[in-house]
């Protein structure tokens, strides 16, 4: 029966090596349409993991967090790409996203160091309604969600359209990675914490 | 060619003593009004006369006035006139000149009398003028002669009465940032100008308004308010021509209280405490101040619902500041756009370095539209995201070196474009003392002091600060932000702001205060 081990320890190779490419292939690509709702998405019978993500709070002053679930990833990259195309999802009322409608997710690089590259669509800048504390939300509800939920990251630099650029609206300073930075979560007249809601799928 | 040049005179007294005795001749009369001549140097005065029914004026007077060689040609009977290279020759009793190679019209011929040289006073708008190498205009109606670029506006004034509210009318011309102060029994409308062409003066004698007049050695107009006024309210309108149309409504109590409702008047004037301001010109810590107008140009920043546009506002504001901190501190101000354009964030902070600002402020406007992020914030640098070299050096002890001129300043090795990180423990102070003065007259978002990354901060080479003066995009907002009360409350407050940073740098307030973020008042933050 030697052949036929051979042939089953090929079958399983070759099965490795088609799970190995669907998986880099999924951390690389990025849907355009990435799913609504804003409540985390996964299959049922999947597992998955609890992942916070950044709103900006019904009164505007500041940003609260809404617990979702996401599909499990060992993966760091591929975790990464999940939540952040989740981060630019709409919430439900009463909270609102800080990033502008149309803003995509375009690819996300993970260096050896712990920083993430995220390339977003011209849309978070050019539909940006401008104003320093909304750029604010916008910029560090992305790094806190990435840098909350994926252990591997410290700090993001956000790119647009595959370039390095020095603002979004003519502020924030985005020409470093920038890294977790809760002062702008929650904080008025709320002293237990952020949490806004936990929401689960 | 017998060349004489004109001799200097004590202008005003030589002239009317040659005046004076050439009227005995029965030739010439002085006319009643003489013109006034304002330069960046300082005033002077042309004496009028009447000749032959023409008002004239003698061109030794403008020889010695605006340095100019008069040189007589005996023989040919002309004048040459040489202003710089450009050269006017004269004919007596030929109304057409030569300027500067160009024929020029006058309203009547120069005359020669006796040994004097007579024009008439359109010779200045005609002929002096373009061959001048400033510019010159001449106000005939209110015979001002106003030389390079003195700022002074046309102000015509009027004054209605009635139904308990009373209103003054001031068309300014060209628009001329204001700002009004109250003072006890008064208004006080002071222009950013070197001088005011007050063209009509109307008499105030109602029961609201009192009186109306200049005040003395200053661009401003004052207002005597009676008893009976309760409030007042103030708008500025866009005029044809490129002017302002500024309206001062003065309403007795029961006109208030008959009033449709609208925009909150401001509160009856009253004998507020004003603090004295420190003498900036020598010893002082603060020289020059540098303002930003966020945006501009192609960046219009955020955007109201009836148009309002950041990029206009914070200019507004920034020359309003600029007006009030040049004309009652005495300080040197530096606007980093002084027009709708475009400049880059570097550039900002390269404008303050590079004209030793001692003071970086910049105006910017919000754009949230939830009512309870619509108040005013200031931020200044966050140095968390700079990493641990920024912190090293934010933390590092280095001794201020003193400088040309006097005052002193920190040099240390650090990259340009972070050159904020030496001020932040300054910055923070700036900040709790912007809040404190704001809060005081307009409303403050719940964060009213945060530190934050931002662009135009970290290549500041001293002291800054980020202002949100509020949310244009709520509707209420976006009016109130758009009108002259706000621009003049904001302006006030940080011209209160300089004055006491200043005063607290004099003092060494700094070692003595907390570290940043934890400064009274300021709300910990980064």
């Amino acid at each position: 029966m030697p052949l036929l081990k051979g042939i089953a320890a090929a079958l399983v190779a070759v099965g490795l090596a088609v799970a190995v490419t669907v998986v880099l292939d999924r951390a690389a690509r990025v849907p355009d349409e990435p799913a609504r709702g804003g409540g985390g998405g996964v299959p049922a019978g999947a597992t998955s993991n609890t992942a916070v993500l950044f709103y900006v709070a019904g009164d505007g002053t500041a940003l609260v967090t809404r617990t979702v679930e996401i599909p499990a990833e060992g993966d760091p990259l591929t975790r990464a790409r999940i939540v952040a195309e989740q981060q630019l999802v709409p919430p439900g009322l009463p909270l609102r996203s800080a990033f502008p409608a149309g803003t995509r997710l375009r690819a996300i690089y993970l260096t050896a160091e712990g920083s993430a590259f995220v390339d977003l669509s011209a849309d978070v800048s050019a539909a940006h309604p401008g104003g320093s504390l909304d750029e604010l939300f916008t910029v560090y509800a992305l790094v806190n969600a990435l840098v909350s939920n994926v252990q591997e990251i410290a700090a993001v630099q956000i790119l647009i359209e595959g370039r390095e650029v020095d603002t979004l609206a003519g502020h924030v300073d985005l020409r470093r990675p920038l890294g977790l930075a809760m002062q702008w979560v929650g904080g008025i007249g709320s002293a237990a914490g952020y949490e806004e809601a936990p929401a689960g799928p | 060619m017998a060349r004489s040049r004109s001799a200097p005179l004590a202008l005003s007294a030589a002239l009317t003593a040659a005046v004076a005795a050439l009227a005995g001749a029965g030739a010439i009369q002085p006319a009643a009004d003489g013109i006034t001549v304002i330069a960046p140097d300082g005033r002077g005065r042309i004496d009028v006369v009447t000749h032959d029914g023409r008002e004239m004026i003698a061109l030794d007077d403008l020889a010695r006035l605006f340095r100019l060689d008069l040189d007589e040609d005996s023989r040919a009977g002309t004048l040459s006139v040489a202003a710089g290279d450009a050269v006017i020759i004269l004919t007596p009793d030929q109304p057409l000149l030569s300027v500067a190679g160009r024929l020029v019209s006058l309203r009547a011929p120069p005359r020669r009398v006796r040994d004097r040289w007579l024009v008439p006073t359109d010779f200045l708008a005609r002929a002096l003028a373009p061959a001048y190498g400033q510019p010159l205009e001449y106000r005939a109606q209110s015979g001002l002669l106003i030389v390079g670029g003195v700022r002074v506006p046309q102000v015509a004034a009027r004054y209605r009465s009635g139904g308990g509210a009373d209103q003054l009318r001031l068309d300014v011309t060209p628009s001329t940032p204001h700002t009004i102060e109250e003072l006890p029994g008064r208004l006080v409308v002071t222009f950013a100008a070197d001088e005011l062409d007050l063209v009509r003066l109307p008499r105030l004698d109602g029961a609201l308004a009192t009186g109306f007049g200049r005040v003395a050695d200053s661009p401003g107009l004052a207002i005597d308010l009676g008893p009976a006024v309760d409030s007042y309210s103030v708008s500025t309108d866009p005029a044809p021509g490129g002017g302002d149309t500024l309206r001062i409504e003065l309403r007795a109590a029961r006109a208030v209280a008959d009033a449709a409702p609208g925009p909150a008047p401001a509160a009856r004037p009253g004998p507020a405490p004003v603090d004295p301001l420190p003498d900036f010109a020598t010893g002082s810590a603060l020289r020059v101040v540098a303002i930003d107008p966020g945006h501009g140009g192609g960046d219009a920043g955020s955007q109201g619902r009836d148009g309002a546009l950041e990029k206009d506002i914070t200019l507004g504001v920034a020359q309003r500041l600029r007006a009030v901190i040049e004309s009652r501190l005495g300080l040197r101000v530096i606007l980093t756009r002084a027009r709708d354009e475009t400049v880059d964030l570097d550039a900002r902070a390269a404008i303050a370095n590079n004209n030793g600002a001692d003071l970086f402020i910049s105006l910017h406007a919000n754009a949230s539209t939830r009512p309870a992020a619509t108040g005013a914030e200031v931020f200044y640098l966050g140095i968390d995201e700079y990493g641990a070299e920024a912190q090293a050096l934010a933390d590092s002890e280095v001794q201020p070196i003193p400088v040309v001129g006097g005052g002193s300043r920190r040099i240390d090795p650090v990259l340009w474009e972070m050159a904020q990180i030496l001020y932040v423990d300054r910055s923070a102070l700036l900040a709790g003392i912007v809040d404190a003065e704001l809060r005081q007259r307009v409303v403050m978002s719940p964060r009213p002091v945060q530190q934050a990354p931002f662009r135009v901060l970290v290549g500041a080479n001293m002291p800054a600060v980020l202002v949100e003066l509020g949310s244009l995009a709520h509707p209420e907002n976006e009016q109130r932000l758009t009108g002259t009360p706000f621009a003049n409350a904001v302006a006030e407050a940080l011209l209160a702001s300089i004055q006491r940073f200043g005063v607290a740098l004099e003092r060494g307030e700094l070692e003595r205060a907390e570290p940043a973020g934890v400064l009274p008042g300021v709300l910990p933050g980064g």
